[in-house]
């Protein structure tokens, strides 16, 4: 019994880590890399996750024929459906993930067009309240993922496998293959030349330009890339809740991604990394049943006191460590290795 | 129909004073010290908490109010002096200021949650009589509507005053137009922006008591006001105080007068309510970018 509370306690926290480690990543592309504050990063995540509520409940709709798709039945007659078929399953999760990715991604690159007019603060405001306006008329509009309530019964694409615990571990190692690549696409995107271009405008704009690289459509595609990754957690989150409720995308959960990149290291992926770890790990620790457990109790709802340390991390690391845990490197392009003396010039294919 | 859409104006009033009020202090901040202020719903929440709690206590509104404005400007100077000048004196970005100001606001937002649980304060309403004075349309026109606007415009004359007649007031618009000229003109720059937070969280406080006075307050009450206050900032484009007034009214008028309209012509439910505003802050936002369209830089 307490082993297999271990495991749920264990698979539970990996799984947030990568979702977190992913959206971190997505942020620190976007305001680590090339200075654009997107606060409305939980639009990007939420989009992800309402195109996945929307094809998973919809396919096996239409394969069923069911008429009211928000109830408990119908949610229990798509799980079932979904574990007798498993390629279906999985094809629908590649299919979310792709539309859901594409989708927040393309959102994203609609948001750089306030990204023109607007700089800094007032950008990062206009994001977060888009981010709110989404979630409003979501959770208002019914017949999109039922409102208020939200939907259940998206099936989980492990379902077929029926123990409980081995589709809970399927599906954690599937969301850590996922979460490594976009790790080492990231790491590779940022030590290109497009990643040096993207410090050039967070660090001098007017510079890029004068050196012919378009600022406005660097920030398209960053932002692009970082709201589809965005919204590839948004859909893996969604499978794994196997639910959506619109209220669980509120904008505490931006703050709290952008803490991670603060402590974890401005422009440092492995530092994000780090900063992911380090802000699951509070998390974890001020919930009240994680404390119930070491018996500790207190008069007031915990959930404060992680959101009240939120705040605090931020203005200090500001204050005394701007730069984050892990420092900032310099981009690993091959000719900074060949300067450094650590490539050799002539494996480069440079000037053929 | 027309009493209906009369009755929709005490209401709209009320909130355009208030997110006007509000709005431009925002735009203060940002004139003067180069920097969004997030926590200003915080200001707002402690003006709501203290308004609410005084006059449960039995203290006239007016003093309240004046209390809650009070309590609102010590915290936005606390918030400067001991968090944000701090940070810009260590050399930091615009943007690090503004991402620290969030970092504020969180704090003083969530530190609040935790001592209003404590005191069981969670929920509150204040002990402001409302008194109906007459009726326009179907809807009473209260003290509370007078109330609201008379503190806007006493807000705005002062504002005015301030900045035109006397010699803060006049640091104030030097630094505002060009710091690093104010600087080397020998305008005491620090005492300048010690004296704007003031004003800045007197105003958010103020707007905070007349919501108190309004309906129940909790600790997020001023963070859900900061959002339109922002959008009356941003139609304001952060710089411009009239243009900031007037996004204040279009706010208050469109979520209010204008979600009546929309619901009556076209049958929306009324829950989209807070989508309104939005709107009004996507078309200004398209007009601004047509109208940009000629250069590639703005300041």
């Amino acid at each position: 019994m307490i082993q297999e509370g271990a495991y749920v306690f264990a698979t539970s926290f990996l799984f947030y880590l990568m979702i977190y480690t992913i959206l971190a990543l997505s942020m620190n592309i976007e305001y680590g890399y090339t200075g654009v504050p997107n606060l409305g990063k939980v639009l990007f995540y939420f989009v992800g996750g309402i195109v996945t509520a929307v094809i998973a409940t919809r396919v096996y709709d239409a394969i069923l024929g069911i008429e009211d798709p928000l109830s408990a039945v119908s949610a229990a007659k798509r799980v079932d459906l979904a574990a007798s078929e498993p390629l279906l399953a999985i094809g629908v999760f590649v299919a979310s993930l792709v539309a859901g990715g594409l989708t927040a991604g393309l959102l994203g690159y609609l948001a750089s067009y306030p990204a023109l007019a607007l700089k800094g603060s007032s950008l990062s405001i206009t994001l977060l309240i888009f981010g709110e306006a989404a979630r409003v008329f979501v959770r208002t509009y019914e017949p999109l993922v039922g409102g208020v309530f939200g939907i259940s019964g998206i099936a989980n694409p492990f379902v077929f496998l029926r123990e409980p615990l081995a589709v809970s571990i399927a599906y954690l190692v599937t969301t850590a293959l996922i979460t490594v690549a976009i790790l080492v696409l990231v790491e590779r995107i940022t030590n290109s030349p497009f990643g040096r271009v993207m410090k050039a405008v967070r660090d001098d704009e007017l510079a890029a330009y004068a050196l012919g690289k378009n600022a406005a459509s660097v920030r398209g595609w960053v932002l692009f890339i970082g709201s589809a990754l965005a919204g590839i957690a948004g859909s893996l989150y969604t499978f794994y809740s196997q639910a959506i409720f619109p209220d669980d995308f509120i904008p505490s959960l931006t703050f709290f991604v952008l803490t991670m990149v603060i402590v974890g290291g401005v422009a440092n992926n492995l530092g994000v990394v780090v900063g992911a770890l380090l802000m699951s790990l509070i998390e974890r620790f001020s919930q009240a049943s994680t404390l119930a457990l070491i018996g500790v109790y207190v008069p007031f709802d915990i959930s404060y006191v992680r959101y009240a340390l939120t705040g605090a991390l931020i203005v200090v690391f500001l204050l005394y460590r701007p730069r984050g845990l892990i420092e900032e490197r310099p981009v690993k392009t091959p000719l900074y290795e060949v300067l450094t003396g650590r490539r050799k010039a002539q494996k480069l294919r440079i000037g053929r | 129909m027309i009493e209906e859409a009369l009755g929709q104006i005490p209401i709209s009033l009320l909130a355009s004073s208030l997110y006007a009020t509000a709005a431009v202090g925002l735009t203060l901040n940002y004139l003067v010290l180069r920097y969004a202020d997030f926590a200003l719903g915080e200001y707002i929440t402690v003006g709501c908490y203290v308004a609410a709690l005084l006059t449960l206590s039995g203290l006239d509104p007016i003093t309240a109010m004046i209390a809650s404005g009070l309590s609102g400007a010590t915290l936005a100077f606390l918030a400067d002096e001991l968090a944000l000048k701090p940070l810009e004196r260590r050399g930091a970005t615009a943007l690090q200021v503004f991402i620290a100001t969030i970092g504020v606001s969180l704090l003083i937002r969530y530190v609040l949650s935790i001592v209003a649980d404590l005191e069981d304060l969670l929920f509150l309403s204040s002990g402001f009589r409302v008194v109906p004075l007459i009726y326009i349309g179907n809807r009473p026109l209260t003290n509370l509507h007078l109330l609201a606007v008379s503190v806007l415009v006493a807000s705005v004359a002062t504002l005015t005053y301030v900045s035109l007649r006397t010699k803060l007031g006049k640091g104030m618009r030097a630094v505002a137009s060009n710091r690093d000229l104010a600087i080397s003109s020998g305008i005491p720059v620090w005492r300048i922006r010690r004296f704007t937070r003031l004003l800045v969280g007197a105003l958010a406080g103020l707007s905070g008591a007349l919501w108190a006075y309004y309906t129940s307050i909790n600790p997020e009450s001023g963070w859900r006001l900061l959002l339109w206050v922002f959008a009356a900032s941003i139609i304001g484009n952060f710089t411009s105080f009239p243009l900031t007034l007037l996004g204040g009214f279009v706010v208050g008028f469109s979520e209010n007068l204008g979600m009546w309209a929309v619901s009556r012509t076209f049958g929306v439910p009324t829950a989209y309510k807070p989508l309104i505003p939005y709107i009004a802050i996507v078309a200004v936002l398209l007009y601004r970018y047509r109208m940009r369209f000629r250069g590639v830089f703005e300041t």
